[in-house]
């Protein structure tokens, strides 16, 4: 009877070394496996911390890139801090930054930093105030790859700022 | 009786609302800014001694803009692919719209697109060391007249 008991409990023995022998090897690949599948990237994306999340919509993403036209900007007279919806669509494939610059004194009054795909800007701080009136700008949109930072294709979007 | 007054009163009540509701009249107006969305090749990247590839596209996706007005789309390019292994190499490099080459284009309505394709000449091939060659183009994009 004590026989019996005692191969009984050497046999559990046996099968609970073998489970946890088994669970480390399972864990130790897995471990193994996300190392190897996590590279270095030697590209360092300079995000701008205020852009928020647009809602998206649904779509497929394109065969180039997205780029918003903005006919004209309205913005308050008199100040610097002012409030614009610069916007790197959804689906994108770089982000973009953007460079606003008044085309009669080739004056740049904001530059952005860069902004994910899916997410704008929508307070940002001139260089300058301006009076009110019309000022014909460009919105210049340069680009970077999302995975490696290579310059992709830009845009410059001819825009007139009404400032009121 | 009491029901009749309650009849009559509710009848009164409902001729008062009626007569205030037709009194007058409410004008509500709503401006849609004009925007739009314009759809660009994304890189200019050739695969060696590739005479000619498909470049992409332009195309309007979202049209919101005045009567009398267009979507006009150039393109800004010194035309020149640079080597991207690191050697010293560049090659000269037309964008096409069909047989022509794509100066600018007009659009006013959604969906409107240009077909564009890349030719090299084969000498100029011949003459370049070996690798991938790629530029980059930026998209001059502007709301005009379309009568200019």
């Amino acid at each position: 009877m004590n026989n019996n008991r005692r191969k009984i409990g050497i046999g559990i023995a046996v099968c609970a070394c073998i489970l946890l022998i088994g669970a480390g090897l399972y864990l130790t690949r897995n471990n193994k496996q996300e190392t190897q599948e996590s590279p270095d990237s030697a590209f360092v994306q300079d995000l701008n911390p205020d852009a928020s999340t647009q809602e998206a919509k649904e779509s497929d993403p394109p065969e180039g890139i997205r780029i918003p036209g903005y006919p004209s900007i309205t913005i308050p007279a008199d100040t610097k801090d002012v409030t614009v919806n610069l916007m790197n669509p959804e689906g994108n494939p770089c982000y973009f930054t953007f460079t606003l610059v008044l085309k009669d004194t080739d004056e740049t009054i904001y530059q952005s930093k860069m902004v994910e795909p899916g997410k704008a800007i929508t307070q940002i701080t001139l260089s300058k105030e301006l009076s009110a009136g019309e000022y014909p700008a460009i919105l210049k949109i340069s680009t970077a790859a999302l995975d490696d930072g290579r310059a992709m294709n830009g845009a410059n979007v001819e825009t007139v700022l009404k400032v009121q | 009786m009491k029901k009749k007054r309650a009849v009559a009163g509710g009848l009164l009540l409902v001729l008062g609302i009626a007569q205030s509701v037709s009194a007058g009249t409410t004008t509500v107006t709503y401006h849609v800014d004009p925007s739009y969305m314009v759809l660009v090749p994304a890189n200019t990247t050739i695969p060696f001694n590739e005479e000619s590839v498909n470049y992409g596209k332009i195309r309007i996706e979202e049209a919101q803009i005045e009567e009398g007005k267009c979507i006009q789309v150039e393109l800004i390019s010194d035309k020149k692919l640079k080597n991207q292994s690191g050697k010293e190499g560049e090659i000269p490099y037309e964008i096409l719209a069909d047989t022509t080459a794509f100066t600018k284009a007009r659009y006013t309505t959604a969906g409107e697109e240009t077909v564009l394709g890349i030719t090299i000449d084969r000498e100029s091939w011949k003459k370049a060391p070996s690798g991938s060659y790629a530029d980059t183009v930026t998209f001059q994009i502007s709301y005009v007249d379309a009568t200019d």
